[in-house]
């Protein structure tokens, strides 16, 4: 069974690249255009294997979202990545300490991507 | 001026505790000399008492008297100092302007009341202390002591108010010339700090052949700044057309790989089921194959079978043919039987009535001779008939040719091995087709991936644009902030704006640190693209 993955960012390109690619390569996608409207799926049923996220967002940014989604029942240990042009090492620590996964830097490319996906989704 | 109406205010204080004093030690004495009449009696306690009763007004009438004079002049020196304050309090007023409703100076607005209350009540004072002087004048004049001790003590307090006021006159007085003395302190720093900068740009205007005026320049500053901030916005639009253009072909780009992608995977289904079509048609194929070589084998096999028949019937024919002289050979025996029979017929008439069993023997014996020969001539028309057919069937010509169509058809195994071999050699056609389709098909798919993944650009440059759009931005509002203020201030400048467009500056390059970018990701300080906590 395909694997889910939600995508949260406010970049409709974004969104939409990222969105092809995981899909072609068999996972099932879910998007969001910024935190609170993410946090409102997951609230609202959905329960993806990986959450995937940007970090500097309007109205509820990246590590607000982390943050919040790890009080959630049930998404304690979800695997949760971000995707985002800071690369900064305080920007890093903000989000480890929120509980993220781990620190992606755009652009990341189509192969790197499915490869660090199987690291913390394994069997996917 | 100060100095000499607080000099006049003392000797004024000094004048009232000269009388308490010396009204006290009459006082005193009074009490003593009363004392001491009482209780000794002696006649020496009344002449204390009369001199004390002396001393007391002998010594304010002297004391009076004496500084009547200059009680005048104190009273000329206040009205002469009242005067001044006056004149001092309207110079403070007019140097600290009236503040406009929008913007309120707090510090001029406090001390123009201040001074205007302290003014009023230093009049008052000023009157008050002339009425009371001139009615301590005249109680001095007519020795009244009563009157004397009410003025006195209405002019105490008075003159402690007056102290207290003019206290808190110098401590304003003192704030405001420590303010003033910051503000000349800074604007002298500030004249020393732009002195350098002033007179390099007027030997560079000077170097340029001309030497505007102040107020030219400042004209030609604002209308640089509003220029630049025209370009600014020129260079806004042209921004925000990128992030339109971007986005779009991003979105387009996304698209059209898309439906690549979605085409590509339906080739690829396609052929995969091509591919298990030609497998299933292949493998019916093998059945058929093996049909058509079962047919062939048996055709194959027909000449020679045919062969073997027209041998088979050509010993047939020869067997007919020595079966015509057993025809013959029975022929034979049916005459010979024939003629025997007659001749038993014959001997059996010579034997008479002996001879008649013997006669229907012989009859009967001629009978089965001629059916012999009947039956034999039967077999050998049948003979010749079989024969006569056989023969017909072996004619060669016509053998020959269908032995060649024969042979033809064998032909036909040939055939279907190589249509065999050709069939083998498609479906492997097939296969490796299929295999470098999947493969090219992989690869197109890698390819997609990482053209998609090229589209986050458009999302960074989206950002970089969006953060030079916020710096810009606050440029211009610092640049228009200072033309404002170098047009209000005429040239004293109130704020550091180096500094602030410095601290823009700093801002953006920090920011942009917090970011990374494809020249600087590669050094060997920078962080990892990628981390796993």
């Amino acid at each position: 069974m395909a694997k889910t993955i939600l995508l949260v960012d406010d970049s409709v390109t974004m969104l939409m690249s990222v969105k092809t690619n995981l899909e072609i390569n068999g996972f099932k996608i879910e998007t969001a255009e910024d935190g609170v409207k993410a946090l409102a799926k997951l609230t609202s049923g959905l329960k993806p294997d990986l959450i995937i996220t940007d970090i500097n967002m309007p109205n509820m940014g990246g590590i607000e979202l982390i943050k919040k989604v790890r009080t959630l029942p049930g998404f304690r240990f979800t695997p949760i990545l971000t995707l985002t042009t800071e690369s900064q090492q305080g920007k890093r620590d903000e989000g480890k300490a929120a509980g993220a996964t781990g620190w992606l830097v755009k652009p990341v490319g189509g192969a790197d991507l499915l490869k660090i996906i199987k690291q913390v989704l394994p069997g996917s | 001026m100060f100095n000499k109406f607080k000099n006049a205010i003392g000797y004024a204080s000094k004048i009232g505790r000269i009388l308490l004093i010396s009204n006290g030690i009459a006082l005193a004495l009074i009490i003593v000399a009363v004392t001491f009449a009482f209780y000794t009696g002696d006649y020496a306690s009344v002449v204390f008492l009369g001199l004390s009763s002396a001393i007391m007004p002998i010594s304010q009438w002297f004391l009076l008297k004496h500084k009547s004079a200059s009680i005048t002049k104190f009273e000329q020196k206040i009205e002469i100092t009242h005067e001044k304050l006056n004149h001092i309090f309207n110079c403070i007023a007019a140097h600290f302007e009236s503040p406009t409703p929008d913007d309120p100076n707090s510090l001029a607005k406090d001390v123009e009341v201040f001074t205007r209350e302290l003014s009023e009540s230093l009049t008052q004072c000023s009157v008050t202390l002339t009425n009371q002087m001139q009615a301590l004048s005249i109680a001095l004049d007519n020795q009244e002591n009563e009157r004397l001790q009410k003025i006195q003590d209405t002019l105490l307090p008075l003159i402690k108010t007056l102290s207290d006021a003019m206290k808190s006159y110098f401590n304003v007085r003192d704030k405001i010339d420590d303010t003033l003395r910051i503000q000349v302190a800074d604007a002298k720093e500030m004249i020393e700090r732009l002195e350098p900068e002033v007179l390099d740009l007027s030997n560079r205007l000077a170097s340029m052949h001309e030497l505007p005026l102040f107020p030219v320049s400042l004209r030609q500053l604002d209308q640089v700044v509003e220029v630049n901030l025209e370009l600014d916005q020129n260079i806004y639009s042209q921004f925000e057309v990128i992030e339109h253009d971007t986005n779009q072909n991003a979105i387009a780009l996304v698209t059209s790989m898309e439906s690549l992608s979605i085409n590509a995977n339906n080739l690829v289904d396609f052929i995969t089921k091509t591919i298990q079509t030609v497998t299933k048609m292949n493998t019916n194929s093998d059945t058929d194959v093996a049909f058509i070589v079962d047919i062939g084998h048996f055709i194959k096999d027909i000449p020679e079978k045919i062969r073997s028949d027209i041998e088979t019937l050509q010993k047939a024919t020869h067997v007919i043919s020595d079966l015509g002289y057993l025809v013959d050979s029975i022929k034979e025996i049916s005459f010979q039987t024939d003629i025997l029979a007659v001749n038993a017929a014959i001997q059996a008439a010579h034997a008479g009535d002996a001879g008649l069993g013997f006669k229907i023997v012989a009859d009967e014996v001629r009978k089965l001779a001629v059916n012999s020969n009947h039956a034999a001539e039967m077999i050998e028309t049948g003979l010749e008939n079989a024969r006569k057919t056989i023969q017909e069937g072996l004619k060669f010509k016509a053998l020959e040719g269908l032995m060649e169509e024969i042979d033809k058809a064998a032909n036909v195994v040939d055939s279907v091995k190589n249509l065999e071999q050709n069939h083998e050699d498609m479906q492997q056609y097939y296969k490796t087709l299929f295999a470098v389709i999947n493969k090219n098909n992989q690869q197109l798919a890698s390819d997609i991936s990482e053209i998609l993944s090229g589209v986050q650009y458009q999302d960074i440059v989206r950002q970089r644009i969006e953060r030079m759009k916020s710096t810009m931005s606050r440029r211009n509002e610092l640049l228009e902030l200072f033309i404002q203020e170098l047009a209000t201030s005429r040239g004293l400048l109130t704020e550091d704006f180096v500094a602030q467009m410095q601290s823009v500056l700093n801002d953006y390059l920090e920011e942009e640190l917090h970011h990374g970018n494809s020249l600087s990701e590669n050094s060997a300080d920078a962080p990892p693209k990628f981390e796993l906590f």
